[in-house]
């Protein structure tokens, strides 16, 4: 690796010893397993998004393969947020970048389990704002910018910790939602989930995930939420994290570009595995020593320049 | 589909023509969908052309499985994951209930290859043990047969690891490999880890994206799906703190 190049990232107040993040989702609650994507080479992980209570999510198949990336509708399963505080307590190094992921029906529902993981390990949340196929979470509460600012208001109420806003490609104005979490006090945005998509079986003749309706990613979200980042960045001060198809030290560094200061990995984990953390990290801090920059931060936003 | 066999009471073995399962290293595995109701993870029992599965109808997809007729379509992604490693002269393999099915590919692919091997099969009762017709093959072809039963109807009455220990007092093996029943795995890793014998173990957990992507097969600091099924010793002994 390039010893010039300082690929650390403070993500308001989240000290990652680079911008790559474990994606929401992937890899699950185990805590054996976030250590690993740590151990691993990311800079910080995010955990599969919890509830209050536990949810066991949907019958298979939960995901489909198609021409550029996967379809899934797991159902936000998980083990509920009592359980899941019992799992991070397993983790012997309390100051480990570990970002917890939260989803919520309500204001209020969001606000008592920020309360509930105050006293984790826990460095920061992300609200998931935009699951794309539960009823009454996720992109449903995720679309309102009134409810998105009063959510991100009564999580802020509950707790010191930075909050992350993740958003859904699906938005017909992503700008809009961005700026209202904004205002309501997030600390960064997360662009994006997965957008909304189907596989239909033509022998079965029936869409193949149990749910029928899922979330598209990989290489083909890639664009879309590239887009979405570009467009944020244009219209918030507040950092944003790039997700959506990244699975090559290029893509990220197209994301910096369009503005993300941090990235997040998920569907690629399936593709590469997890050592694509650190492959990722060499071929960026090789693109940045050869262009003469020292840091990830100089190139942010850099598209919007040119 | 080519067709359905009733291999023993309790089992069916589906064979179907798929290129990429052709090619599949024992104790891979599959993903099975049954239209409207399920997907499930399945061990490969045959690796060739055609291939097979061997299921226990257990629920309303594994029913409609077994009942399927030749010339349906059986849909089927993979294979999956890290399967058994062939290494050592001397092997030593032990199946407990459907456990046993990717274990007689296993041993085909080591008679092919000039090895020895000692295959244990364990059952309830004779009737239930699957693919029996396949080790009786395989005993023809070299392999020494050990079956153990928990009624006595067929072999040894027992369990699995009770011939086990005897058998590692009176010769050496260089390799033991095992699938079935978590606590029978258990015993046979100990065994073998107090024999210093290297053992390779398939194990289950509830499979739900088959890509390491969702965690659901998380055993330890490993995922069933992509760092298994099959672990080796090294990893086993990761293992050993949460078992």
């Amino acid at each position: 690796m390039n010893a010039a190049v300082d690929l650390s990232v403070d993500l308001k107040g989240l000290k990652m010893k680079n911008p790559l993040m474990l994606a929401s989702g992937i890899l699950g609650d185990s805590a054996d397993l976030l250590l690993r994507a740590l151990e691993s080479g990311a800079g910080a992980v995010v955990t599969k998004s919890i509830s209050l209570e536990p949810r066991e999510g949907y019958r298979n198949p939960t995901i489909v393969a198609v021409e550029c990336g996967y379809i899934n509708a797991i159902g936000l399963a998980n083990p509920g947020a009592k359980a899941f505080l019992e799992e991070l307590k397993k983790i012997k190094d309390q100051n480990q970048p570990i970002v917890v992921s939260l989803f919520a029906e309500d204001a209020q529902k969001f606000g008592e389990l920020a309360k509930a993981f105050e006293g984790s390990c826990a460095k920061a949340y992300e609200l998931n704002l935009s699951c794309p196929h539960v009823k009454g979470v996720g992109l449903e509460v995720g679309h309102d910018p009134e409810l998105v600012k009063k959510i991100v208001r009564c999580v802020r109420q509950s707790s010191t910790k930075p909050i992350f806003v993740k958003l859904s490609p699906n938005l017909p104005n992503i700008v809009e939602v961005a700026t209202a979490a904004e205002k309501a006090g997030a600390d960064a945005i997360t662009a994006t989930n997965t957008v909304r998509a189907m596989a239909i079986d033509i022998e079965a003749a029936q869409p193949i995930l149990s749910n029928k309706v899922g979330g598209l990613s990989g290489p083909a979200l890639k664009p879309i939420s590239l887009r979405c980042v570009y467009e944020i960045y244009e219209h918030v001060k507040i950092p944003i994290i790039g997700s959506g198809g990244i699975s090559s030290w290029r893509d990220a560094v197209e994301y910096l570009l369009a503005g993300a200061s941090a990235l997040q990995i998920g569907s690629a984990v399936a593709y590469e595995g997890l050592e694509i953390f650190r492959n990722i990290c060499k071929g960026l801090a090789s693109y940045l020593g050869s262009k003469g920059y020292r840091s990830v931060a100089e190139v942010v936003g850099l598209a919007h320049k040119n | 589909m080519e067709s359905v066999e009733r291999d023993s009471q309790m089992t069916y073995t589906i064979r179907f023509r798929d290129e990429a399962c052709s090619q599949a290293e024992p104790g891979q595995f599959v993903m099975i969908w049954v239209p409207s109701e399920n997907e499930c993870p399945m061990s490969l029992s045959e690796i060739g052309t055609p291939a097979a599965i061997t299921v226990r109808p257990v629920g309303r997809a594994t029913e409609k499985l077994c009942k399927k007729k030749e010339g349906e379509t059986i849909w089927v992604r993979g294979p999956y994951g890290r399967g058994f490693t062939i290494r050592g002269a001397s092997n030593l393999l032990i199946g407990g209930g459907t456990g046993i099915a990717p274990l007689i590919p296993l041993a085909e692919k080591l008679v092919e290859s000039g090895r020895r091997v000692t295959l244990i099969l364990a059952g309830q009762t004779a009737s239930t043990i699957p693919l029996l017709s396949r080790a009786r093959r395989l005993e023809k072809q070299g392999v020494e047969l050990i079956y153990v039963t928990e009624d006595g109807s067929l072999g040894f009455k027992g369990v699995a690891t009770d011939p086990l220990e005897n058998l590692l007092k009176e010769r050496r093996f260089d390799q033991i490999y095992t699938c079935g029943p978590e606590e029978m795995i258990k015993k046979v890793y100990n065994i073998a880890k107090a024999n210093k014998i290297p053992i390779q173990a398939s194990l289950e957990r509830y499979i739900k994206c088959g890509i390491s992507l969702c965690g659901s097969c998380a055993v330890g600091r490993y995922l069933v799906c992509s760092d298994g099924p099959v672990f080796h010793e090294n990893q086993l002994k990761d293992l050993e703190n949460i078992w």
